[in-house]
């Protein structure tokens, strides 16, 4: 049987870019968006996100050489995108009066699609504890299921970089849940 | 996405607006994949050649008015009129028969 990720690259190889984008987004919406989501934190944020990713998507895809999976690739163009989103709103807020971004728990808690009431609030808080750094590789391999390799490859490191990173922030988060409990 | 791992972000606050990956899927697609309307971009050197017909115009406009300014308003007459106030009174007659009597008549 062929599997999702096959068939796609073969509409590329045979330069149906249109059919491949829309298989794209048939198997990867959903899983897109959240790793977006993880990163900007904000719905309206994530949905403009994910807007930008499929026009790079389209664009990048006849010139996409099959060096990485077609999964990896697409997440790359995410996360880049995101990073984006971020820098410029980094930037835009050295124009706020305290020059600086709400922290990660008050971003959350702006948000009309976030329930802080529903949530975990304890162990959202504790992912705010980490450096950006650990939240994002943290993020990706335990929300995203992705691969220490995969990781690496969407963020351009080091996989041992990103085994450090992830179990470094493994430990803050179990360190700091025995201490709760 | 399994529904498992939706529920995880659930419990951890995220939401999102009802029906919102059905909608979002297709209306993103036909985002990039419609074909927009293509805008038709005229040449540059059209532009310029535009510019200077129009800019060619105006200078004619202005030299045809200014022609026509200069032969009627400022005619001899008026010159005449207009010297014959540094004129001294008891020069005048000399002057008026020399300059518009002789002159223009």
């Amino acid at each position: 049987m062929v599997s999702s990720e096959d068939h796609i690259e073969k509409l590329i190889h045979s330069s149906k870019h249109e059919r491949a984008l829309t298989e794209i987004a048939h198997v990867f919406h959903e899983r897109l968006y959240w790793m977006i989501r993880k990163l900007v934190l904000n719905h309206e944020d994530a949905n403009d996100v994910l807007q930008n990713t499929y026009v790079r998507v389209f664009k990048g895809l006849p010139k996409f050489r099959f060096q990485s999976s077609i999964k990896t690739w697409c997440y790359r163009i995410a996360y880049n995108e995101s990073m984006r989103h971020l820098n410029k709103q980094k930037k835009q807020a050295l124009l706020w009066p305290d020059g600086t971004l709400p922290d990660y728990w008050s971003q959350l808690c702006e948000d009309p699609y976030f329930d802080a009431h529903q949530v975990d609030a304890h162990f959202q808080k504790l992912l705010g504890e980490l450096t950006e750094d650990q939240r994002i590789v943290f993020s990706m391999k335990y929300y995203d299921e992705l691969k220490f390799t995969e990781i690496a490859a969407v963020t351009k490191r080091n996989v041992n970089a990103i085994k450090t990173t992830y179990y470094a922030a493994k430990k803050a988060l179990t360190q700091q849940l025995k201490i709760a409990v | 996405m399994s529904v498992h791992k939706t529920k995880q972000f659930r419990r951890l606050g995220y939401s999102v607006p009802d029906k919102y990956f059905d909608l979002s899927k297709q209306r993103m697609l036909n985002h990039v994949l419609m074909p927009k309307q293509k805008t038709i971009v005229r040449p540059l050197w059209k532009k310029f050649i535009e510019t200077a017909a129009v800019l060619v115009l105006l200078l004619a406009t202005k030299w045809s008015i200014d022609t026509y300014m200069n032969s009627s308003i400022y005619s001899d007459y008026d010159v005449l009129l207009v010297e014959s106030m540094l004129i001294e009174e008891d020069d005048f007659d000399a002057w008026f028969e020399e300059n518009y009597v002789l002159d223009v008549l």
